[in-house]
């Protein structure tokens, strides 16, 4: 009997740790050059500018889970999680992408949390030739409960790769 | 030691920032705006900046495989928070100016929390008991003692929301945020981030 109750617990104790956080919606965002046009590959919806979120994807891709390295890999198992394939208009040069639009930690504090705010470098832009990958994307910080310091996690929001070749297939 | 627990939790939930007092001086609101990089608050003739602990700000991240021309980052100590104006900057003094205001505006908060503590000299305390701890009586004579004293001047204070989406402002009667020559009323206690 001790053994099952001490199991019991371990398991709910487990559940716990497990249950999803990211419940709150972010719904709407901006493009900060407005001359950079993100839009769907099969065409469903074109962000330019101000926007209103149309679609959700569940990445979860946090500091802990992925590090920036990993991170560029990390589109493969974004699109199976929500993210869209992109194709992303510069001025003159197009480049394909993958777009994740999460919703935020419900512990999760700051703008980053109240709406997506994409903007993309030109060092990143740059780099993403030859069939390389950049990726780019927005955090926010976790409300400190005072008992664990969860300062330096990083919790992304949105997330883009890009690459000048489509490679995302 | 569930209670010394409940009461950090109960501490860290409640706690309310003071606003930054910067001075009184009204002819110098454009050089304060253009100096700290954001809007100042004005209430009785006082000015003051929204503190860190409140103002919270947007953070970007990135990675390549390509040849990322990124700029030479100065050899910091601790790790730069990319903000939005490290994450788009094209020279290094763009990287550094950011970091200057942030180290100014660290310096000015944490000096003015030392004038807050002058009272009490800034020491801290701490305890711990086999037995169990009563705080009752420690509670109602330190509810005395502050209710005996009045502060000189009671500055404006801000807390986060509960959500994080935003900070409430304390004691603004008659408050206005100052931006870009404008004077503008705060009709709500609550600012929700953009």
């Amino acid at each position: 009997m001790r053994y099952y109750l001490i199991f019991s617990a371990f398991f709910i104790f487990l559940s716990g740790c497990s249950t999803t956080t990211y419940t709150r919606n972010i719904s709407k965002g901006v493009i900060q050059d407005p001359k950079i046009r993100i839009s769907a590959k099969d065409k469903s919806f074109e962000l330019q500018g101000e926007f209103q979120a149309p679609f959700h994807s569940a990445t979860r891709y946090n500091s802990l889970q992925m590090s920036d390295k990993e991170l560029i890999k990390g589109y493969k198992n974004a699109l199976h999680h929500g993210a869209r394939h992109v194709i992303i208009e510069i001025n003159d040069k197009t480049l394909y992408g993958v777009l994740a639009l999460d919703k935020a930690d419900k512990d999760g504090i700051g703008p980053g949390t109240q709406s997506y705010k994409i903007i993309i470098p030109q060092a990143y832009i740059d780099a993403a030739k030859n069939g390389k990958i950049s990726v780019v994307y927005e955090y926010y910080k976790l409300k400190n409960d005072g008992i664990i310091d969860v300062g330096d996690i990083k919790e992304r929001s949105w997330i883009l790769w890009l690459s000048d070749e489509d490679i995302f297939e | 030691m569930k209670v010394l627990i409940l009461t950090l939790m109960l501490t860290a939930f409640i706690r309310a920032d003071a606003l930054v007092y910067l001075g009184n001086d009204m002819h110098t609101l454009d050089t304060l705006e253009e100096r700290y990089a954001q809007k100042l608050l004005i209430t009785k003739s006082k000015i003051y900046l929204i503190p860190k602990a409140c103002r919270l700000e947007r953070y970007f991240g990135g990675s390549s495989q390509g040849d990322l021309k990124r700029v030479n980052v100065p050899l910091q100590t601790k790790a730069i928070e990319p903000t939005q104006a490290v994450f788009e900057a094209k020279q290094t003094k763009n990287i550094e100016k950011d970091l200057a205001l942030k180290k100014e505006i660290a310096l000015l908060e944490g000096k003015e929390a030392q004038e807050f503590l002058a009272d009490s000299e800034g020491r801290a305390f701490g305890g711990e008991s086999e037995g169990d701890l009563n705080f009752k009586t420690q509670k109602s004579s330190a509810k005395q003692a502050t209710s005996n004293k009045q502060p000189e001047t009671l500055h404006p204070s801000c807390k986060l929301l509960e959500d994080g989406s935003g900070y409430s402002l304390k004691d603004i009667t008659q408050a206005k945020f100052y931006s870009q020559g404008k004077f503008i009323p705060i009709t709500k206690n609550t600012i929700l981030f953009q």
